[in-house]
Parts: structure tokens; C-alpha cells; sequence
């Protein structure tokens, strides 16, 4: 019951950040100097057309009642239809989202993988050679910038080795093995940094527990090493999960990027072309489905973290 | 006279202290503790008395090693011993409770899970049958209605509660030496005497012998058999616990005891102390108390003291009382 309360508490406050997002969101878009209605009529359109394009789609209409009814749709699970290509904007991010979705994923699971256990494996050994190789990796998997590793990487395992396609991307109906091949280089760019950044969160946080009073009881009762260290690794978990949920956000973000790089038709490709076009809904929808990622995430890390955390069941 | 259960011989704990340099924080400290006895440990802050009690457990950390001596458990030298072997003996043979009960249990697992897996690490039974020893401990040290209690996260219970719960759980597989590391400290002082009775009724009824560390004489007093004064790394006074009340005869066990302030005496300032102790690093040749010593006479900043025996009270001082 304590659970519900507080989990219905968090989804409310979360739509209460979704609404303001997408105010902000709608303020910002139409705030640009050029109507939509100049791209897509062009410069030769006379000023009555112009008048008319915007009448039929309401861009004539005040900038509050557009968001209300921008609202009432999103609330029914539309998108609405764009009035630049005409297409539903709902089915044109079903289309790409599972393009980004894959290589954030994908991109994900190693960061978390391979980020935890490498701070695990140099907290339990301070000084020793994992540590010291984690210390030099972490600063620079931290200073690589994404694209210019993914530039590398095609240069050495699609130019040099012919391992790997260069760009471009194929479905997982295409079969696994092919799947993997175009996501494998996109994810590990984009991994990279957030390895390196889950690693030094884990291998501080862990640490830190082993110092910490309740491991030194654990000790003097005689717990044996594995069990004091399973423990341990449960009590220094919660920072971790949360930079995770944060991480896993800021990918979608830095995936834009990478898809460019890589020339993978995801969300990056819809909003730039929104974004070059004046499409409002259809950047609206991309980025109200970016906040909505972010927030979804950060509502996880938190249940994780009270499964994890007795004091903060009790606390709520 | 029976044999030590714990005989520490010539004890010496250092750090590294940058490069190749060791500084010795506990200076050659020899002390032996019978079955079913209770010692108290005494001493200001940086005395050693902790960090000596640590190594025997050999939970030395922070760059602290054993650098000398030997630590008989029962024959069995402890500062020699494995890790392996240590994890085995710790809990079940000697266990040892800390100064800060609200930072010493586990803040995500319930207390009955604590316990339960002391017990299993060292018992061969199930734990189903290790919660029933884990409620027989935690009743054993007061905790009332304990079998409703085991799903509990410590979060749950006030400090003196942990301290008990902690009590519980160094007592759960019958060790047969407690080492309590001011156990009292952090806990308000109608708390701290319950604690003390506590673990006098435990030492009576299980036949526990007793390490215990304070700075405090007085407390220390209402339940050892004998109490052993530290100063600077080194043993200083160790005797009978009447004799170290109504006559002790090392100026700093003296000075020690008039700073416990009197609930007889009429009010007045507080007594402490003069000086600092001595630094890590910057031991003066001599006896460590010399520089702070109203007795001091010229040689005591230049040797130090040997140890001397004389009715059961050994002494370290050119000009005892």
C-alpha cells in the first residue's frame, strides 16, 4: 500500500514535469522567426496563401490554445499529422524509434556491464593493476569525444579490417548476427564514455562501503569475503543506479550524433529534418518522447533504489 | 593461576608514513587475559588502545600493520595466522563490538538477517535454526518480543537498541573473549550504564572473558577485574582494579582518574590535563608522559622506564607515587 502511494506520488509529480517540458517545448519552437507555412509553400507564395495555410492548420490561433489542444491530443495518444509531409507523426516516430532504441540499448547494457564490473573489480583491489588500468582507461574513455571514436572506428573495422559495414542499419528481422553487425560500432562509440563514467561512480561508491563501520562488523563477526563483498556491493548500488537512469537519458541525446556518423535512419534523422523544416509536431513529438525516456528513467532508478534502500520505503 | 586465554606479547602496530618510514603507534604492549576475565583497556585518544585491539582482531586498516609481536589465542599465534584462519576465528572465538552503534549494522538487511548469517558462517545448521539462536541471543540482551523483531532494519531501533542488537550478534555463537571498544561513547549516559550492566550480566552468565576499551576510569571500573593504563603506545600501569582506584601510582593513571568529575565532590572546575599526547612520529626518547609529568624528573625525557612487577602491578615510571 506504502508502495502504490508512493510510486502513484512520483508518476503525478512526473506529469506535472512532462506539462511544464511541453509548454517550454511549444513556447521555444514557435518562437523562430519563419512560419511553417513560407517552407513549405516556398518564397513565391503570396501573403493570402500564407494567411490561408495558417489558418487551416491553426498556426493563426493564440499560442495557448494551440497547446491546449496540443495537449488534448497527446492525452487521446496522438501526435497529430504533420503539415509539412502530411504523414501521422505518431507512425513516423514508431518508424524510427526502434532504430535509436537498439543502439541506445544495446550501448547501455555495456556501459552498465562492463562500467560495473570493471569499479567493482578495482575497488576491490586499490592499488592493484586493475585499478591503476581503470584509473588511466576512465580519463580516456572520458576525453574521446563520441564522434570523433566512431570516425576511428570506421576507419579501422569497416575501411582497414572489412569486419564491419561502415553505416547504415538493418533490422533485427534481418537476423541477429546482421543486426549486431550495423549497431555494434554505433552502441560501443556511444558506450565508451558511460563505461568509463559508471566505472569511477562504482569503484568510489564501493569503496567507500568497504571503509564504512557496518563492513568492519562483517569482518569482526567473520562473514566470509564474499558475503561481506555481495553486501557491500547492495549498499553501494543506489548512487550508481541513479547516474545509470541519468545516463541512459543523456544517450538519446548523444545518439543523435552517432546515428549521423554512422547514417542510420533513427530519431536523429526525423529531427533534423523537423527541425530544418519547421515541423512543429513532429519536433515536438520527438522531444516530448525524449523528456518523457528521461523521466521514465529517473522514476526507475528510484523504485530500484527503495527495493535496495529500507530506510527510504519507511521515509516515503 | 590458570593459562592466558589471550596472551599479547611485545605488540607493535605501525604505518607506513610516507616512503620507507614506519611510525609506531603501539610500542611493544604485553598483556595476557585468563578465561572468564575482564580487563579494561585505558587510555586518552591515540593512546593505542583501539588500534592494538584492532590488531589482534587483525582488522588492521588504513596502512596499519602488525610490525612486531606475537598475539596467543589460545596458543595459537593470531598475528601469524592466515586470513582464512582469522575469518574462522573471529565471531566464534573472539568477537568485538564498536564504539558507533548507529553506523555498525548493515542499513539494507534486516538485523535478524545480520545475525543469522554470523551464525551460519560459523555453525553448521540451517537458518531456520540460526534465527532461533538469533532470537535466544537477541533476548539474551534485552530486546523484548525478539522473534516479531528479526524482520526489523536497524533504521528501526534507537542506538542503545543497536548497541544491544550488535551485542547480540558478537554473543550469538558463544565466543569466549568480547573485545568492546567504547562501547558507550556514543550513547546517552542513562544508555551507557545499561550497556556496562549488560555486559556484565553476559561476562557472569557465559563465562565471557572481557577486553574493554574506554577512556573512561571510572566506567571501566564498575566492571573489570583489572584495568591497564596506556599512554604513547606503551603500558604504563596495569592492576588490580582496587588498587588502580584507591592507589595508583603512575602520575598519569593518577591524573587520569581526578578527570572523571565526582558526583560527591563539591562543584567546581572541571580538571584536565595539561598538554597534548605526544605525536606519531615525534615519540620523545623517554617515558611518553614526561613533557605533561608534574613528577617529572631529568631522566624521564631521557629513558624510558622499564616495566616493573611488584604484587601483581606492573609499572613503567622513574617516580611512581
Amino acid at each position: 500500500m506504502v508502495l502504490v502511494r508512493a510510486v502513484a506520488g512520483r508518476v503525478l509529480a512526473s506529469l506535472g514535469t512532462l506539462l511544464i517540458v511541453g509548454l517550454a517545448l511549444f513556447v521555444l519552437t514557435r518562437s523562430g522567426p519563419s512560419s511553417p507555412a513560407r517552407i513549405v509553400l516556398g518564397v513565391d507564395a503570396t501573403v493570402e496563401q500564407i494567411r490561408d495555410f495558417e489558418r487551416v492548420n491553426g498556426l493563426d490561433r493564440s499560442l495557448l490554445a494551440q497547446y491546449g489542444d496540443w495537449l488534448a491530443q497527446v492525452a487521446r495518444g496522438e501526435f497529430g499529422r504533420s503539415f509539412v509531409t502530411g504523414r501521422d507523426v505518431a507512425a513516423e516516430i514508431v518508424n524510427a524509434l526502434p532504430v535509436t532504441l537498439s543502439i541506445v540499448l544495446t550501448a547501455f547494457a555495456i556501459a552498465v556491464v562492463f562500467g560495473g564490473a570493471l569499479g567493482t573489480a578495482a575497488a576491490l583491489r586499490p592499488g592493484g593493476v586493475v585499478d591503476r588500468l581503470s584509473r588511466f582507461g576512465t580519463v580516456i574513455g572520458l576525453s574521446i569525444p563520441a564522434f570523433w571514436l566512431s570516425i576511428l572506428m570506421i576507419r579501422v573495422f569497416a575501411v582497414d579490417l572489412r569486419w564491419l559495414p561502415p553505416g547504415g542499419y538493418a533490422p533485427l528481422s534481418a537476423g541477429l548476427v546482421t543486426h549486431l553487425q550495423f549497431v555494434a560500432m554505433p552502441a560501443l562509440s556511444l558506450a565508451v564514455y558511460y563505461v568509463a563514467v559508471l566505472a569511477r561512480m562504482t569503484q568510489a561508491s564501493l569503496q567507500e562501503t568497504l571503509r564504512s563501520d557496518h563492513v568492519r562488523t562483517a569482518r569482526a563477526m567473520g562473514l566470509p569475503r564474499r558475503k561481506v563483498v555481495v553486501y557491500a556491493l547492495v549498499n553501494a548500488l543506489p548512487p550508481v543506479v541513479n547516474l545509470a537512469a541519468l545516463s541512459f537519458g543523456y544517450m538519446f541525446g548523444w545518439a543523435l550524433i552517432i546515428e549521423q556518423v554512422f547514417n542510420v535512419p533513427g530519431l536523429s534523422r526525423a529531427l533534423l529534418n523537423a527541425i530544418s523544416q519547421r515541423d512543429f509536431l513532429l519536433l515536438q513529438g520527438i522531444v516530448f518522447l525524449f523528456t518523457a525516456v528521461f523521466i521514465l528513467a529517473n522514476l526507475s532508478a528510484d523504485l530500484v533504489n527503495r527495493l535496495l534502500d529500507p530506510r527510504q520505503r519507511t521515509a516515503a | 593461576m590458570t593459562a592466558p586465554l589471550i596472551d599479547i606479547q611485545d605488540l607493535r602496530v605501525g604505518f607506513r608514513a610516507g616512503g620507507r618510514r614506519m611510525v609506531e603507534a603501539v610500542r611493544g604492549i604485553s598483556l595476557a587475559v585468563r578465561p572468564g576475565e575482564a580487563v579494561g583497556i585505558v587510555g586518552e585518544s591515540g593512546s593505542g588502545k583501539s588500534l592494538g585491539m584492532l590488531a589482534v582482531m587483525r582488522l588492521l586498516a588504513g596502512g596499519a600493520r602488525i610490525t612486531g609481536g606475537r598475539i596467543l589465542f589460545d596458543g595459537e599465534d593470531l598475528a601469524a595466522a592466515p586470513e582464512r584462519r582469522m575469518a574462522a576465528l573471529r565471531g566464534r572465538d573472539i568477537a568485538m563490538v564498536f564504539q558507533d552503534p548507529q553506523s555498525s549494522l548493515n542499513p539494507a538487511l534486516s538485523i535478524g538477517r545480520q545475525i543469522v548469517d554470523v551464525v551460519v558462517a560459523h555453525q553448521a545448521v540451517s537458518r531456520g535454526r540460526a534465527a532461533e539462536i538469533a532470537v535466544d541471543a537477541l533476548e539474551r540482551v534485552g530486546i523484548r518480543d525478539a522473534s516479531a523483531r528479526l524482520g526489523a532494519y536497524p533504521h528501526e531501533f534507537s542506538g542503545g537498541m543497536r548497541q544491544r542488537v550488535l551485542i547480540a550478534m558478537a554473543i550469538a555463537c558463544r565466543p569466549r573473549l568480547l573485545i568492546a571498544d567504547e562501547p558507550t561513547t556514543a550513547l546517552d549516559v542513562t544508555v551507557q550504564a545499561q550497556i556496562v550492566d549488560l555486559i556484565a550480566e553476559l561476562r557472569r552468565d557465559l563465562g565471557l572473558a572481557v577486553l574493554f576499551i574506554s577512556h573512561n576510569l571510572q566506567l571501566v571500573a564498575e566492571i573489570v577485574d583489572r584495568v591497564v593504563v596506556l599512554y604513547g603506545g606503551k603500558l604504563v600501569e596495569d592492576a588490580d582494579v582496587f588498587a588502580i582506584e584507591d592507589s595508583p601510582r603512575h602520575p598519569y593513571t593518577r591524573l587520569l582518574k581526578a578527570c572523571v568529575p565526582s558526583l560527591t565532590a563539591p562543584p567546581g572546575p572541571l580538571f584536565a590535563i595539561d598538554g597534548a599526547p605526544p605525536r606519531l612520529g615525534a615519540m620523545p626518547p623517554g617515558c611518553p608522559f614526561a613533557p605533561r609529568c608534574p613528577r617529572a624528573l631529568p631522566r624521564c625525557a631521557a629513558e624510558m622506564p622499564p616495566l616493573t612487577v611488584e604484587d601483581g602491578r606492573r609499572l613503567a615510571c622513574w617516580n611512581p607515587q
